[in-house]
C-alpha cells in the first residue's frame, strides 16, 4: 500500500513537474527577453554613453520604456524607440514575438562609479524590469584612446549593433567611428541630424535614354534606425518611371559616409530608372520624407535635378523609328501552326526583350490584306540588369486570321531603336515566315455590330509626284506697285483735275496781264531800251535813250515828261513821288540827251553809250526807290 | 546697254531665288515614292505609311505624297485601325488639297476627307457625342474664297483703271456718254472696295491664318493652365481648328466659337495658302 501510495505520489509529482516545466521554461524565456546594454563601461567626464533596453513579448508590444535612475549622468537624448518582430518555427510550431529597442544617450557629469537603471517597460499592465548597469566615470584625459586593429567595429555584441559607434554623437569624437565609404561622402552641412541627397548617373541624355536616380538618406548614427514617412515621391512629369529594386517600400542600408567632419549612416531610399519622353531641360523634383525624432518629425528633401534631353541624331534614322525607342532590344517570334485552313487562325508569340525604354504599347505589325491580327495578350517581366539598367521581357501573343489561300508570307516584325551606348541606330527583327493556307470555305464571323460603320474604299494611289506647288509664289498684293497702282487711279484723276484747273488759271492770268496798261507801259519801256541798244548812229542812239528815259519816268513815276523843260521835268517827277536827287538826275539826263540830239555835229557812239549806261543806272535807282516806297507804304498800312 | 543690264540682273536673281525655294524630289526620293505606291497597291499599307511619312520628313511637300499617305492610313484602318489613323487620313487629304493646283485631285481630296469625317461622325453619334468637325468660316472669309488672291488683285486693278476712264470721260463728254461714264465710274468705285477688301482678306489669311486638323482620336480641351474644361465637348479626329498661339507643348485653338488649349502633338498644321 505504501509502495502504491509512493508510486501515486511519484506520478502526481511527475505530472506537476511536467505541467509546470514549460511554464517555468516560458518564464525563463520572458526573463531573457528584457535586456540592458551599455556601450562603454568606463568613460571620461563629458563623454556620452548609450544605454539600450531591449524588451520582447509574445503577446502585446512592450511600451512606456523607462531608464530609471541615472546619478552622475544627464540625459542628452532619448529614448529613441524602434520596433521589431521575429517569427520562429520550431518543430512545426510557430511563435511570433514583438519587441522594442529603446536607447538613451547620457552624458557623464561626475567622477565616480554609478549604477544606471534598472530600465523597464510595460507589457500591458505588467512591468518588465531589466538589470541595472554600472559605469565608471573618470576625469578627462584619464583613458588611453585607441582602437583594436583586429576589430574595426570595436567588437559589437550581437545584442547591440550600435556599441562601437555610439561614441561619436556629434561627429567630432571619432575614436570608434565605423569605416566610411568615400563614394557616399559629400560636402553638406553636417550640423543637421539627417538630410537627403539624390543623384543621377547622367545629366544629358536623348529621349528614351535611361537616367538612373538614387535617393539617399543620411542619418546621424546616434539616432535609432526607424521607419520614416514618405511625404512625396520625386515629381517627374516628363519621364516614364520604373523602379530598379524589387521591394521599393524597404530602404537599403548602404554603409557609412563622412560628411565634412561627421559620420552619417546612409540608406538608399529609392533607386529608379527615369526615361524622358520629351526634349528640353526637364526636372526631377524633390523627394521628401519625415523622420521621427523624439516626439516630433523632421522633414528632409532631396535636391531638384535638371536633365538635358535631346533627340537622337536624325542622320541614319531608320524608317519607322519611333522617338523614345531607346535602349537595346531583341525580337524573336514563334508561329504555330504553320498549316491552317483558309479563314482559320494561327498563333504568333513575339518576344521582345532588352534593356532601356522597352516599348510595351504595341509592335509595328506587317499588316496586309486578308491577314487580320487580333488584339494581342501581353505578359511582361520587369527588373534590372547589369549596371542598374532597366530590363524587360515582353511577350505578345497574337491570334492571326488568314482569309487567303496559298502560301502566305507574313513578313517580319521590325523595331528600329537607338542604342545610346553605341550611339547608333539598330533594328530588332523577327521573321514570321510563311504559313500554308489550304483553300476552303471562309467562315465569316458573325458581326458584333449589326450595322457597322464602313470605312470608304480609297481610289488607286497617284503614282507620279504632283509637283504643281510653287514653294513661294509671288502674289500681286505683295508687290508695292500693286498698291501704288490701286491708289494711283483716283489720285491721277484728282491730279489731272487740279493741274488742269491750275493751267487754266495761269493762262487766264497771263491773258489778263497782257491786256493791262501796266503791261503796255512795260512793253513800250522795253521797246525803247531795245532800240537804244540797237541803234547804229550816235544821234539815233541818243534819241532812243531820251525816249527810253521818258518811258522810265512814265513807268516808275507815272508822269509824262515829254516836251517839258528841265525845271518842269524835275517838278513833275517830284510830284510823282521821285526823290529830288533822282528827279534832278533824270532832268539832267533828259537835258543832255536833248542837247546832243539837236547838236549839228554827229554824236560819237561812245558818248551815246555813256548816256545809255546812265539811263540804265537811273532805271535801276528809280526801280529800287519805287520798291522801297511801296514796301514802306505796305508796312505803314 | 545699261538699261539691259539693269533689267537682267534682278530677273536672274528672281529666277535663282524661285528655283532655290522650290523643293524638287531627287531620283532616289522618286524611287522611294514609287516603292511606297507599290506597297500600297500590294495591300501593305504599313510599309507605305512609313515610306511616305519619311518622304514628308525629307521636306517633300507634294500633293501626291499627301494623298497617297491619306489612302495608306485609310487602308491601314480598314485592316487593323490604330489610334489616330482616321485623323491622319483626314489631315493628309486636307494637306493634299492645300498643296495641289489640280482640280481633279482637289475634288477627290474633298470627297475622301468628307467620307472619313462622316465615318468618325457616325461613330460619335452612336455614342451620343457631338459630331461637328468643320466650322463655317465667317462671311468675309467665305466670300473671299470665291476667287484666288491674285484674281481678286487683278480685278481690283481693272476696276481702278475703269474708274479712271469713267471719271475722265465724265468730265470731257456730255449727254448720254457723260451719264454712261458716271455709271461706269460709280460701279468701278464700288467694285474696287469689294475686290480690294477680298484681296486684303486673302492676303491676311495667307500670311497669318494657321489651320490644323485634330489627329488624335479624341482631345479634351483644356484652359490655359491645362486643366480640362468640364463643359467643353471633346474634339474629334478630323476636326479643323484655327491655331492662334503655341506655348510649352500646347496650342491655343479656336473652333465653333470655343477657345481652348490642346497638346500640340494631337494636331497637325495644314500648309498655309500659297
Amino acid at each position: 500500500m505504501t509502495k502504491l501510495r509512493s508510486l501515486l505520489l511519484g506520478l502526481v509529482a511527475l505530472c506537476i513537474v511536467l505541467a509546470h516545466g514549460p511554464a517555468r521554461a516560458q518564464l525563463h524565456f520572458h526573463m531573457k527577453d528584457v535586456e540592458t546594454q551599455v556601450d562603454q563601461g568606463e568613460v571620461e567626464v563629458g563623454d556620452t554613453v548609450h544605454v539600450t533596453l531591449r524588451a520582447m513579448s509574445e503577446s502585446t508590444l512592450p511600451e512606456r520604456p523607462d531608464l530609471g535612475q541615472h546619478p552622475g549622468f544627464t540625459v542628452r537624448g532619448g529614448p529613441s524607440v524602434s520596433q521589431s518582430q521575429s517569427v520562429q518555427i520550431i518543430n512545426g510550431r510557430t511563435s511570433s514575438r514583438r519587441g522594442i529597442t529603446a536607447t538613451w544617450s547620457l552624458t557623464a557629469t561626475t567622477v565616480g562609479t554609478f549604477t544606471i537603471g534598472p530600465p523597464s517597460a510595460f507589457v500591458g499592465a505588467t512591468k518588465l524590469t531589466s538589470d541595472a548597469v554600472r559605469v565608471r566615470v573618470v576625469k578627462k584625459g584619464a583613458i588611453q584612446r585607441g582602437s583594436d586593429p583586429l576589430d574595426p567595429f570595436g567588437g559589437p555584441s550581437t545584442m547591440d549593433p550600435w556599441k562601437s559607434f555610439f561614441g561619436a554623437p556629434d561627429g567630432r569624437d571619432t575614436r570608434a567611428a565605423p569605416p566610411t565609404d568615400p563614394a557616399l561622402g559629400l560636402d553638406h552641412d553636417d550640423s543637421v541630424p539627417l538630410f537627403m541627397h539624390a543623384t543621377i548617373d547622367r545629366s544629358s541624355v536623348v529621349v528614351g535614354e535611361q537616367v538612373t536616380y538614387t535617393a539617399l538618406l543620411y542619418v546621424d548614427p546616434d539616432l535609432a534606425d526607424q521607419d520614416f514617412i514618405m511625404e512625396h515621391e520625386a515629381a517627374a512629369a516628363s519621364f516614364l518611371k520604373q523602379t530598379l529594386v524589387a521591394d521599393d517600400a524597404n530602404s537599403k542600408q548602404l554603409g557609412y559616409a563622412k560628411v565634412r567632419s561627421r559620420v552619417y549612416r546612409v540608406k538608399q531610399v529609392r533607386k529608379v530608372a527615369f526615361f524622358p519622353v520629351s526634349t528640353g531641360t526637364l526636372e526631377i523634383g524633390e523627394q521628401e520624407i519625415r523622420y521621427p525624432l523624439g516626439n516630433r518629425y523632421v522633414s528632409a528633401k532631396t535636391e531638384k535635378l535638371p536633365v538635358k534631353v535631346g533627340e537622337p541624331p536624325t542622320k541614319g534614322r531608320p524608317l519607322g523609328y519611333s522617338l523614345g525607342d531607346t535602349g537595346h532590344f531583341e525580337l524573336s517570334a514563334d508561329v504555330k501552326p504553320r498549316e491552317i485552313d483558309q479563314g482559320d487562325v494561327t498563333a504568333i508569340n513575339v518576344t521582345l526583350s532588352g534593356t532601356g525604354n522597352v516599348p510595351r504599347a504595341a509592335l509595328p505589325l506587317p499588316l496586309q490584306k486578308d491577314v487580320a491580327f487580333l488584339q494581342p495578350e501581353l505578359s511582361e517581366k520587369l527588373g534590372s540588369a547589369d549596371k542598374d539598367r532597366f530590363a524587360a521581357v515582353d511577350t505578345f501573343r497574337y491570334v492571326v486570321r488568314i482569309d487567303r489561300a496559298g502560301d502566305v508570307d507574313l513578313g517580319a516584325i521590325e523595331l528600329p531603336f537607338f542604342d545610346p551606348d553605341r550611339k547608333a541606330y539598330f533594328t530588332a527583327r523577327a521573321v514570321l515566315g510563311v504559313v500554308h493556307v489550304k483553300k476552303g470555305d471562309v467562315k465569316q464571323a458573325a458581326p458584333s455590330d449589326p450595322n457597322p460603320v464602313v470605312l470608304p474604299e480609297g481610289p488607286p494611289p497617284f503614282d507620279t509626284l504632283d509637283g504643281t506647288r510653287a514653294a513661294s509664289a509671288r502674289h500681286l498684293a505683295d508687290a508695292g506697285w500693286f498698291w501704288y497702282a490701286l491708289l494711283g487711279s483716283p489720285l491721277s484723276y484728282v491730279l489731272l483735275k487740279v493741274s488742269g484747273a491750275a493751267a487754266r488759271r495761269v493762262t487766264a492770268r497771263r491773258r489778263e496781264r497782257a491786256q493791262s496798261p501796266d503791261a503796255e507801259l512795260g512793253r513800250r519801256h522795253a521797246d525803247a531800251k531795245a532800240k537804244a541798244k540797237a541803234s547804229q548812229s550816235g544821234k539815233d542812239t541818243v534819241a532812243a535813250v531820251k525816249r527810253y528815259v521818258e518811258e522810265i519816268a512814265v513807268a516808275r513815276a507815272s508822269v509824262n515828261v515829254k516836251g517839258e523843260a528841265a525845271e518842269g521835268i524835275a517838278s513833275l517827277l517830284l510830284e510823282g513821288g521821285v526823290s529830288s536827287a533822282l528827279a534832278k538826275d533824270t532832268s539832267a539826263l533828259l537835258t543832255a540827251c536833248a542837247d546832243l540830239a539837236f547838236s549839228p555835229d554827229d554824236v560819237p557812239m561812245k558818248e551815246a553809250h555813256a548816256l545809255l549806261a546812265r539811263a540804265e543806272k537811273l532805271e535801276r535807282a528809280l526801280t529800287l526807290e519805287s520798291r522801297t516806297v511801296e514796301a514802306n507804304r505796305e508796312e505803314t498800312e | 546697254m545699261k538699261i539691259q543690264k539693269l533689267l537682267v540682273a534682278p530677273l536672274t536673281l528672281a529666277a535663282l531665288i524661285s528655283l532655290a525655294a522650290t523643293a524638287h524630289a531627287t531620283p532616289q526620293q522618286e524611287e522611294r515614292f514609287k516603292g511606297a505606291v507599290a506597297s500600297l497597291t500590294a495591300g501593305k499599307p504599313e510599309e507605305a505609311v512609313l515610306a511616305l511619312e519619311a518622304l514628308r520628313d525629307d521636306g517633300i511637300d507634294d500633293a501626291s505624297v499627301s494623298f497617297d499617305l491619306g489612302l495608306a492610313y485609310l487602308s491601314r484602318a480598314r485592316i487593323a485601325e490604330s489610334p489616330g489613323d482616321l485623323g491622319r487620313a483626314v489631315f493628309s487629304f486636307e494637306e493634299a488639297k492645300s498643296l495641289t493646283h489640280s482640280d481633279v485631285l482637289h475634288a477627290e481630296c474633298t470627297r475622301l476627307a468628307g467620307e472619313v469625317r462622316s465615318v468618325i461622325a457616325k461613330r460619335r453619334a452612336r455614342l451620343g457625342q457631338p459630331t461637328d468637325m468643320e466650322e463655317a468660316p465667317p462671311p468675309s472669309r467665305a466670300f473671299s474664297t470665291i476667287l484666288p488672291e491674285d484674281n481678286w488683285a487683278e480685278a481690283t486693278l481693272a476696276c481702278a483703271a475703269l474708274l479712271f476712264i469713267g471719271l475722265v470721260l465724265r468730265d470731257r463728254t456730255s449727254g448720254r456718254v457723260k451719264v454712261a461714264s458716271s455709271i461706269l465710274a460709280a460701279g468701278s468705285g464700288l467694285l474696287i472696295v469689294i475686290a480690294g477688301l477680298a484681296t486684303s482678306q486673302r492676303r491676311s489669311d495667307r500670311l497669318s491664318l494657321e489651320e490644323a486638323i485634330v489627329v488624335a482620336d479624341e482631345v479634351r480641351p483644356t484652359d490655359e493652365k491645362h486643366i480640362v474644361l468640364a463643359d467643353a465637348p471633346a474634339l474629334a479626329a478630323g476636326t479643323r481648328v484655327r491655331v492662334t498661339d503655341r506655348r510649352a507643348g500646347y496650342a491655343e485653338v479656336r473652333t465653333h466659337g470655343q477657345i481652348a488649349w490642346v497638346p500640340e502633338r494631337t494636331i497637325l498644321s495644314l500648309p498655309r495658302a500659297n
